[in-house]
């Protein structure tokens, strides 16, 4: 078959790494943009889950960059992980309207870092509200993410690893937030309260 | 495509050399003649192989005067500087009687010539040529005879330098031009006489080694490549350029023929190959690509023949010969790409069915230029051509049956050799 009648794709190529190497709370991963697409990258990194075969959904990722060129790049993950336990990832890139996923690798997790509340606005609201909390070693993936005010679970409308936006419970009085991710939880030192119409 | 050009331009260049323009390249030396009339007469002679030289001379009295030529009626010897003495010589024992001209090796009281593979000796007080290589022996070696050579041969050097106390031969030995010089010289020496080695300065065996350093640009093209379930049509993997690197040995035979030496290297490179096409055969409709990466490291060991041109200021010479490929790593690995929706998936997969031995044949131009008098360096442009490193039964097409497969090689390499 002549050259000129493979269609080139649109899209970057991304490649993972065999080897993840596993240290105590962190895993460090290794990818490379193997060739660069008719659309510039908008973002690349690293997702990973527990269930085999995941890309986009329900997994969790970390965002090494979104320079256009061929490269190698690596991220040392220390958040959303469980002691002991086996996780799928892939390197990842965004580029136009695809997402490319490199092929999947597997690792057994030695656990992470405790995750971090740093702050949370507004300080109080009426239920449905939208409050936006930030901070460190958060997730992505809503599935290992439980937001708490008191004893009342809000909806998580998004999260990033820095920043989780919840739609604020039907609650009644003043009460700490308590952010969980996968096994572990950090509650916050002041109390949102609730501003019932 | 300019590489393709290229390579057939050289191997076309190569191919298309007439046999005979090689070999009758002219070659001008210093030397000179002495006639009959016994005048030495400095000229140019041109330098040929002995086959020629025998019959005639071809010279020059100045570099640019017209081409002379001489017989052997017309010299009694000729000699290029610090190189090759012949002489004029009738005797029943050579060519038949004819008048020819010999290439003295050693003279003395025993004097050592030959005439072509034929080697003759001559002892001052006899008349007699001795010819070590005559028909009656030839006659005895096609009836399963072969020892009566060596031993008509041992009987006739021992009849010679019987004289000489304790030079008697008595052990079967190899005739070669290196055995005789040795024994020649021995006895010359034994008696006391004067003797003259004319290429006393040439070793039989030249060695030259050095370092290689070049780059490689390569093509590999592979029809109907099964690649597990997916049969794939890959044709052009398109091109690769690595560098390559290693040593070089050249080996000569200064008393046999300056023109000719055997090239042997050893060298390290890499290739690294990909292409990618579609798994459903309908380009326009597919969802599902794959992406084929072939990587190799190898030790390439080029040998050829080389042919040396007429050397003025830069040396120049062609190699023609075998190339072999040792495989040292060699991995293959597709990667399938399947689109779902707006996401990309990939799958990679390590696959088997690359050969570690590949083999093709080569040619190159080159010039050298000494750099010293033990250094000398080259430049060498080469083409190969070799039959690649996938394994048939990963290439069963579909529709045509085994697929072809090749890889063109255009390199250039640069290097030193310690003389």
């Amino acid at each position: 078959m002549p050259e000129e009648d493979f269609p080139e794709v649109e899209y970057s190529r991304v490649r993972t790494f065999e080897s993840a190497e596993v240290q105590s709370e962190s895993v460090t991963l290794r990818g490379e943009i193997k060739t660069i697409g008719n659309f510039a990258i908008d973002e690349f990194g690293f997702v990973w889950s527990e269930t085999k075969g995941s890309t986009r959904i329900n997994t969790d990722r970390v965002v090494v960059g979104n320079e256009n060129k061929v490269q190698e790049f690596e991220a040392r993950i220390d958040r959303g992980l469980k002691d002991n336990t086996k996780y799928y990832a892939r390197a990842y890139l965004k580029s136009g309207n695809s997402w490319v996923f490199g092929q999947e690798i597997e690792f057994i997790s030695n656990g992470s870092k405790d995750p971090i509340i740093k702050d949370f606005n507004p300080k109080s609201g009426a239920p449905s509200e939208v409050i936006s909390i930030s901070g460190e070693n958060l997730s992505y993936n809503p599935l290992v993410l439980r937001v708490r005010f008191g004893t009342l679970n809000a909806v998580i409308l998004s999260a990033t690893d820095t920043l989780i936006r919840v739609s604020a419970p039907e609650g009644t009085s003043s009460t700490p937030i308590n952010i969980s991710v996968v096994n572990k939880s950090v509650t916050t030192n002041g109390v949102f309260t609730f501003q019932n119409p | 495509m300019l590489v393709k050009s290229l390579q057939l331009f050289l191997i076309l260049v190569i191919v298309s050399l007439p046999i005979s323009e090689i070999l009758g390249q002219s070659d001008f030396r210093e030397g000179y003649i002495i006639t009959n009339t016994n005048d030495s007469i400095p000229v140019y002679l041109d330098y040929q192989p002995n086959a020629s030289l025998h019959e005639k001379l071809r010279f020059k009295k100045a570099l640019d005067a017209s081409v002379e030529e001489y017989f052997p009626n017309d010299l009694i010897r000729f000699r290029f500087k610090n190189d090759k003495l012949f002489r004029s010589i009738r005797n029943e024992e050579v060519a038949n009687g004819e008048l020819v001209f010999i290439q003295v090796l050693v003279k003395g009281r025993l004097t050592f010539s030959k005439y072509n593979s034929a080697f003759l000796l001559e002892k001052e007080g006899d008349d007699n040529v001795y010819n070590l290589n005559n028909k009656e022996v030839e006659q005895s070696e096609l009836k399963g005879l072969s020892r009566q050579k060596s031993t008509r041969q041992l009987g006739v050097i021992n009849l010679l330098i019987n004289d000489c106390d304790g030079q008697v031969i008595t052990e079967y030995f190899r005739l070669t031009e290196k055995k005789v010089t040795e024994i020649v010289e021995k006895y010359n020496r034994c008696t006391g006489t004067r003797s003259i080695t004319y290429l006393e300065d040439k070793p039989f065996i030249g060695i030259q080694y050095g370092l290689t350093l070049g780059a490689t640009n390569n093509y590999l093209s592979v029809e109907n490549l099964s690649s597990g379930n997916n049969n794939l049509e890959f044709s052009d993997f398109g091109y690769d350029l690595k560098p390559l690197y290693g040593l070089n040995l050249l080996l000569t035979l200064p008393r046999i023929s300056d023109r000719y030496a055997l090239n042997i290297d050893l060298l390290y490179t890499s290739s690294e190959f990909s292409a990618y096409g579609p798994v459903n055969s309908n380009p326009a409709t597919t969802n599902v690509y794959n992406y084929l990466e072939f990587s190799l490291n190898s030790l390439k060991v080029p040998i050829a023949i080389r042919y040396i041109l007429p050397e003025r200021a830069i040396g120049a010479y062609i190699n023609v010969g075998p190339v072999l490929y040792t495989h040292l790593k060699y991995d293959w690995n597709t990667i399938t790409e399947r689109r779902v929706g707006s996401d990309i998936i990939t799958t990679q997969v390590s696959e088997e069915g690359l050969r570690p031995i590949e083999v093709g044949v080569w040619a190159g131009l080159g010039i050298t230029k000494s750099i010293t008098n033990k250094v000398g360096a080259f430049v060498e442009i080469r083409a190969e051509r070799s039959n690649s490193f996938l394994s048939e039964r990963i290439l069963m097409g579909r529709n045509s049956g085994v697929g072809k497969q090749y890889r063109n090689h255009l390199n250039l390499v640069l290097g030193f050799q310690i003389k």
